[in-house]
């Protein structure tokens, strides 16, 4: 039976994710899924006890306990001695964004992205796809050094390929912006004719 | 032939050739290049090359996911080898570095991963580097491409290219590709420009996905290593 564990920590990550696909035209899919993790690892005498677990299970003291000597229990079967060094711990501040992508509803994304998706189109343009995804997660952390954050973090954003074919020779092009600071279709719709998202597509005719 | 590097194509080889290289894990498994490297002059004294969490792109993080604070790392400092990127065992393990490096998908255990991975500006304009380069090839985005941290040999697809001639961007080119040996390019850059942009994306190891930037200004290489080449 091993001993207390040398050091732990639990990581819960409770998230949703967007992602809408237009393939030419066509909305292939458009939807969001929810997600709720955590991660119990523990080192014990020896090795990682690591225990995947729905984050609706990290709750009380007690919880936490149970599922720290369940991977605990889990060390034991390791055979190498690990070690770990204390660290510096702190966390930054999280920037505050822009426009919310979750209030923005799922019809409004689409209708942008299928603008986009068109203004991709031109002379010898055979094939067209935008993808957008939207991430948004709160994640809370604890550990055995009586370390503990939480913080919410939402990143987004599209890519835009198109295939040229000219003379029987086909050419990709492959055109992307993510952001951790809100909602970037917006800005791009709103220039659609004009600025950085008639660069973006020059460039993307160009590589063509 | 002599090739600038976009900041794009740049990011990539900052990225992939020198950044994975760094990361302590495979340090620890002996597939690196950069083993035993720490304080050796690895390439061009123009070149750093940074990793970093604090920086608010699309790979910041606000602490890493063992809790460590995160913090600018210099892996390369003006053609210095500086420092492997780190998890808690990793930098128990083979020190040299700087933790707070260690990043995990929802549910899984987190690994050393990089975030914000970048090759410094220097001070040369675009329009110099093609005055000095005065006869090469301009390669323009990146297409994928594949790389060996532990032999030290990469190989990465353009998007497309011009050809320079008399410091100047003549024809179009498509299928070009840069191959060679990761240290030997890192002391082929003989100019940096002071245009770095850095791009966001995602990075796939272990099996799991974590959001990264990466970036450089353009960099011209001298006899680099240029395939392809299919006049448009």
């Amino acid at each position: 039976m091993p001993s207390d564990p040398r050091y732990y920590d639990i990581r819960r990550v409770t998230g949703e994710v967007t992602q809408v696909d237009i393939d030419n035209g066509k909305v292939e899919q458009a939807g969001t899924s929810f997600y709720d993790k955590a991660t119990v690892r523990v080192l014990g005498d020896l090795g990682w006890g690591v225990l995947s677990v729905s984050g609706d299970r990290i709750g009380s003291e007690h919880l936490h306990h149970n599922l720290i000597s369940e991977a605990l229990q889990a060390s034991a079967i390791t055979n190498e001695r690990v070690e770990v060094m204390a660290t510096p711990s702190r966390i930054h501040q999280v920037p505050k964004i822009g426009e919310d992508p979750r209030k923005v509803d799922l019809e409004e994304k689409v209708r942008i992205l299928q603008d986009l998706e068109k203004a991709a189109g031109g002379e010898s343009i055979v094939s067209r796809r935008v993808t957008y995804i939207e991430k948004a997660e709160q994640v809370f952390f604890t550990d055995s050094s009586g370390h503990e954050y939480q913080y919410e973090l939402c990143r987004c954003g599209f890519s835009v390929l198109a295939v040229a074919s000219r003379g029987g020779v086909v050419q990709m092009g492959y055109e992307r912006d993510h952001t951790i600071r809100g909602l970037n279709i917006m800005t791009w719709h709103g220039n659609l004719r004009s600025g950085p998202y008639l660069s973006l597509m020059q460039n993307l005719r160009r590589e063509g | 032939m002599h090739a600038i590097l976009d900041p794009e194509l740049g990011g990539v080889f900052a990225h992939e050739a020198v950044g994975h290289a760094a990361e302590g894990d495979l340090v620890k498994e002996g597939n690196s290049v950069l083993i035993g490297k720490i304080g050796e002059i690895i390439g061009s004294p123009q070149i750093t090359i940074v990793d970093d969490p604090s920086l608010v792109e699309f790979g910041f993080c606000p602490v890493d996911d063992e809790g460590s604070a995160t913090t600018r790392t210099e892996i390369i400092r003006a053609g210095q080898m500086k420092s492997y990127l780190h998890s808690k065992e990793t930098m128990a393990r083979i020190g040299d570095g700087t933790p707070g490096h260690c990043r995990g998908m929802a549910g899984e255990m987190p690994i050393v991963r990089m975030s914000n991975t970048f090759i410094e500006n220097g001070d040369a304009s675009f329009e110099e580097i093609l005055e000095s380069c005065r006869n090469g090839i301009l390669l323009k985005g990146s297409r994928g491409g594949q790389v060996d941290p532990g032999r030290g040999m990469f190989q990465f697809n353009a998007e497309y290219g011009y050809i320079i001639e008399g410091g100047e961007c003549t024809t179009m080119v498509r299928d070009v590709s840069l191959s060679g040996e990761i240290l030997k390019t890192l002391h082929s850059v003989s100019m940096v420009g002071k245009d770095r942009t850095l791009h966001p994306g995602y990075c796939g190891k272990g099996g799991q996905t974590v959001p990264v930037t990466d970036g450089a200004p353009h960099l011209l290489l001298e006899d680099a290593i240029v395939g392809g080449c299919d006049v448009c």
